[in-house]
C-alpha cells in the first residue's frame, strides 16, 4: 500500500514538476532573487534555523547524514540552507515532504519562495498529521523503580493527544538508544560513551503505560504544557522531520530527556532549553526548566500497578488472613471474609497473577486460564473496584539533582563536598523514591586545623537500594561503592564496597540490615573486611529526615571497626537543608565521637 | 570509568529485555521481562532510556485483526481493543478503568455507569474462552450499549 502511494506520489511530482518548468521560464531569475534576498537578510543567521538543524555550538547534535541536505550541513549552516533552496527549486531530494518545518518557515521568511519551489503533495506526512491530530502536549515522567538502577534517574518522554479525555489513545514521542545488546556490560560501555544510535519513535500511549505502570511498576506524573496550536503544530511537524535520523546517546546529557527539549525548542520561539545542559541531563531537571516559562499548566500522577498492589494489602484488606493461601495455593475465598474483603483478595490476586505472568512465572496458557476464571469470579460481585492512592510529593518540586555541602566537624576541621548527581540517605526524599539513592562523582575536601585542605573522599558511584518486603514481594537489597577514600584519618585507598540485605516497612520509615565486604586498596598496602550493618530511616516527618545505622566490620591485620551514626536532615526549603550527624568511629586515633553540622544547597 | 567497567565484567551480569509474546487479536498479549537476578544491575545503569524494539512507523491505526461482524466499528476501536484485551478484561469485571472508559468513549456509550454494570454482569458472556477475538469482544459489548 505504501508502495503504491509512493508510486503515485513520485507521478504526481513528475507531471507539476513538468508543468512548472514550463510555465516558469524564469525560474533561474527568480532564484538569483532569493539568493540575493537571502544574502541581504542573512537568514542562515538566524537562531531558529540553527534550532531547526539542532545546532549547539557551531554543528549539529544529529549524526545521521539523512538529516542534512547539504553534505556539509553538519556543520554549514549557510550552505544547509542554500541547498535546501535549491532542492526546493529543483524538486530534488524530496525536501518539501521530508522537512515540512524548514520548509514552511523558509516559505514564511523568504516571500518569494513560494511560487519558486516545485509543489506535490505529501501523502505520508498528511496521513502522519492526520493519525497524529495532535491538540494537547504532555510531558511525562516515569519515575524511578527501587531495585533496578537503570531506571533510578526516571525518564521523560512526550505525549500528544487529539482528545483529553482518551488519553490512553495518544501518541507517545520518546526518544531512545537502539539496541539489541542484552549484556550489562555492553549496555553501559556503550551507553556512556556515545556508542549507540539515540533515535525518536512514536508509539500508543497505552503502550508506555503498560511498560512502565505494569511491567517496570514506575509511577508515572504527566505534566500538560502550555502550547498554542501553532506550536502543538511546529512539534508534530519536526519530529516528523526527525524520524529517519539519529544521533549519537551519551546517558549523561545527550539522552532521552536532553533530545525530548530540542522538540520543545523548535516548537516555541523563544525558549532557551538544551543550552542549560553541558554535563549532564537529569529527567527531573529538564521537566523542571520548563517552570519559569510557564509551559506547565497541571500535574497528573498515574500509580502503578505495584501501588495499587501495596494499596490492597496494607490499606483496603482488613482481614488478610486467608491471603496467602488464597494467593499462593488457590484455596477457595473464605466465607467468613466480608464482601469488602472478598472483593479486595480477588483484585489484589488479579494484578498479583499479572505481575508474575510479567516475570515470565506462568506460560501464555496457564496465566489465561487463571486470569479468565479470577476474573469472572470477580464480576459476580456487582461493586467497582476503587482505590484511594494517595498522590506522593509531586517531583516538580523536589530538590534539585546537583548538591554542594559545607561542614563543621567538631574535630575541629571543615568539610568541603559537591557532586553533580543525585540523591543519597542524607537528602530530602521528598518527589524521589524513598530507598533508592544514587550518586556520581562525589567529591569531598577536608581542611584540618593547621593543615592543608586535602581530599577526604571521592565517590565514582554509589547506588543504594532499599527495597522494602512483606508478605508477598520479598526483593534484595543491595548497595555498591566506588571511590577513592581517605581511610579513617590515616591513609588513602582505593574504595570498594558491595553490600547485599533485607528491608522491612514502608517507603515511609524501613528498617534494613545488610551484609557487605569493605575493599580498600593501594600499592603498599591492602585491607579487606566482612561485616553487617542495621539501620533505619524515616521520611514521616514534614521536612524532616532521620535516621541512623549501626556497623561492624572486621578487617584482615587484626582491625575491627564499629561504627554508629545518627544523623538529622531538616528542609529549609526545597533547594537547602540543615543537617547534622553524631558520628562514633573506634577506629579514628582521635576524637572518636564527632558531631557535623552543615548546610546543604542544591542546584 | 573503563576501569569499573571491567571489574563489573569479570561479574557477567546482564539485563533485562523485554519480549513482547504478542499474538495479536486475543488475550494474553502482556509484555514480559526476561529477567536475570536484579542484584546485580548495578551497570545496566546506562541503560536508562533504551530499548531495542521501537520505531518511528507510526501504524495509521489499522490492525491487523478481523473486524466485528455486527458492530460497525472504527479501526481506532479495533486496534485498541486486539491491543488492550487483557486490561479490558481485567477493567470489565471490576466495573472499573481506563481502558474500559475509552471503550465507551470510542463507541460512544451515552450511559456509561449501566453500560459498565452490564457488561460487568456479563462479563461471562463478553469473554467466552481464553481463545476469544478482538472483533468479538467488539460485538458482544456492543449488545449491552
Amino acid at each position: 500500500m505504501i508502495q503504491l502511494l509512493n508510486i503515485c506520489n513520485f507521478f504526481n511530482r513528475g507531471v507539476k514538476y513538468l508543468l512548472l518548468t514550463l510555465l516558469f521560464s524564469t525560474f533561474c531569475y527568480s532564484s538569483q532573487n532569493t539568493n540575493s534576498f537571502i544574502e541581504q537578510t542573512k537568514l542562515y543567521e538566524n537562531s531558529y534555523w540553527s534550532k531547526l538543524l539542532h545546532y549547539r555550538g557551531g554543528e549539529s547534535e544529529i549524526d545521521s547524514n539523512n538529516f542534512f541536505i547539504s553534505k556539509d550541513g553538519k556543520t554549514d549552516l549557510k550552505k544547509e540552507l542554500f541547498e535546501t533552496i535549491n532542492s526546493l527549486e529543483s524538486g530534488k531530494d524530496n525536501v518539501l515532504c521530508r522537512f515540512p518545518l524548514r520548509v514552511k518557515w523558509l516559505k514564511e521568511n523568504i516571500p518569494s519562495l513560494e511560487k519558486d519551489i516545485v509543489n506535490y503533495s505529501c501523502t505520508e506526512l498528511d496521513e502522519f498529521l492526520s493519525s497524529v491530530n495532535a491538540k494537547y502536549v504532555t510531558m511525562v515522567f516515569p519515575t524511578a523503580h527501587i531495585n533496578s538502577p537503570a531506571s533510578m534517574y526516571g525518564h521523560t518522554f512526550l505525549r500528544v493527544s487529539s482528545d483529553e479525555e482518551t488519553p490512553l489513545i495518544s501518541n507517545a514521542i520518546n526518544f531512545a538508544a537502539k539496541t539489541d545488546d542484552t549484556n550489562g556490560l555492553i549496555f553501559a560501555y556503550k551507553g556512556l560513551f556515545g556508542e549507540y544510535e539515540g533515535r525518536y519513535s512514536i508509539l500508543p500511549y497505552y503502550e508506555k503505560i503498560k511498560e512502565y505502570n505494569n511491567l517496570e511498576q514506575r509511577d508515572i506524573w504527566e505534566y500538560d504544557l502550555d502550547l498554542t496550536q501553532e506550536e502543538i503544530n511546529r512539534l508534530v511537524l519536526h519530529s516528523f522531520e526527525l524520524k529517519d535520523s539519529y544521533s549519537d546517546y551519551f546517558f549523561f546529557k545527550e539522552n532521552c530527556s536532553y533530545n525530548i527539549l530540542w522538540l520543545l525548542e523548535v516548537a516555541r520561539y523563544d525558549l532557551d532549553l538544551v543550552s542549560q545542559f553541558t554535563f549532564k541531563t537529569v529527567p527531573l531537571d529538564s521537566i523542571k526548566i520548563l517552570k519559569p516559562y510557564n509551559l506547565i499548566k497541571s500535574s497528573n500522577y498515574r500509580y502503578s500497578s505495584m501501588k495499587k498492589m501495596k494499596n490492597i494489602l496494607d490499606e483496603k484488606i482488613e482481614n488478610k488472613e486467608y491471603l496467602e493461601a488464597f494467593v499462593n495455593e488457590n484455596e477457595p475465598l473464605n466465607e467468613t471474609l466480608s464482601e469488602e474483603d472478598k472483593i479486595s483478595y480477588l483484585d489484589f490476586k488479579i494484578s498479583y497473577l499479572q505481575y508474575e505472568r510479567a516475570n515470565n512465572e506462568y506460560d501464555k496458557d496457564e496465566y489465561l486460564k487463571k486470569y479468565l476464571q479470577l476474573l469472572r469470579q470477580r464480576s459476580a460481585y456487582k461493586s467497582a473496584s476503587n482505590y484511594d492512592i494517595k498522590i506522593p510529593f509531586n517531583p516538580l518540586y523536589s530538590h534539585d539533582s546537583a548538591r554542594v555541602s559545607f561542614f563543621y566537624d567538631s574535630a575541629d576541621s571543615f568539610e568541603f563536598g559537591i557532586k553533580p548527581v543525585y540523591n543519597d540517605i542524607y537528602d530530602i526524599s521528598d518527589g524521589y523514591l524513598a530507598g533508592a539513592y544514587i550518586d556520581f562523582f562525589d567529591l569531598n575536601l577536608k581542611k584540618d586545623k593547621d593543615e592543608n585542605i586535602k581530599l577526604d573522599r571521592f565517590t565514582l558511584l554509589r547506588i543504594k537500594s532499599l527495597a522494602p518486603r512483606d508478605m508477598f514481594f520479598k526483593p534484595l537489597s543491595w548497595g555498591i561503592d566506588l571511590g577513592y577514600e581517605h581511610f579513617k584519618d590515616q591513609s588513602d585507598y582505593l574504595k570498594i564496597k558491595p553490600e547485599t540485605g533485607l528491608t522491612f516497612g514502608t517507603e515511609k520509615d524501613f528498617i534494613y540490615i545488610m551484609i557487605g565486604s569493605n575493599v580498600y586498596y593501594k600499592d603498599s598496602d591492602q585491607l579487606y573486611s566482612a561485616g553487617s550493618s542495621f539501620g533505619f530511616v524515616t521520611n514521616r516527618f514534614d521536612n524532616l529526615k532521620i535516621g541512623s545505622q549501626y556497623s561492624y566490620d572486621k578487617y584482615n591485620q587484626g582491625l575491627e571497626n564499629n561504627q554508629f551514626e545518627v544523623f538529622t536532615t531538616y528542609k529549609l526549603e526545597q533547594n537547602s537543608t540543615l543537617n547534622i550527624k553524631y558520628i562514633s568511629d573506634d577506629l579514628y586515633k582521635n576524637d572518636k565521637e564527632r558531631i557535623k553540622i552543615g548546610i546543604s544547597y542544591y542546584f | 570509568m573503563k576501569k569499573i567497567i571491567g571489574l563489573i565484567a569479570a561479574i557477567g551480569l546482564t539485563t533485562s529485555i523485554y519480549a513482547n509474546e504478542n499474538t495479536g487479536c486475543g488475550l494474553g498479549s502482556l509484555i514480559i521481562k526476561n529477567q536475570n537476578t536484579v542484584a546485580l544491575q548495578v551497570l545496566a545503569a546506562t541503560t536508562n532510556g533504551t530499548s531495542g524494539n521501537q520505531t518511528f512507523g507510526i501504524t495509521s491505526g489499522t490492525s491487523n485483526c478481523s473486524k466485528p461482524h455486527n458492530y460497525v466499528s472504527n479501526d481506532k476501536l479495533n486496534k485498541f481493543v486486539s491491543e488492550n484485551m487483557d486490561e479490558l478484561a481485567l477493567d470489565i469485571s471490576a466495573g472499573k478503568g481506563e481502558t474500559l472508559a475509552t471503550v465507551a468513549k470510542l463507541m460512544n456509550v451515552e450511559d456509561n455507569s449501566a453500560f459498565t454494570a452490564k457488561l460487568q454482569a456479563n462479563f461471562s458472556n463478553i469473554y467466552t474462552s481464553e481463545n476469544v477475538t478482538s472483533a468479538t469482544v467488539i460485538d458482544s459489548i456492543a449488545k449491552y450499549m
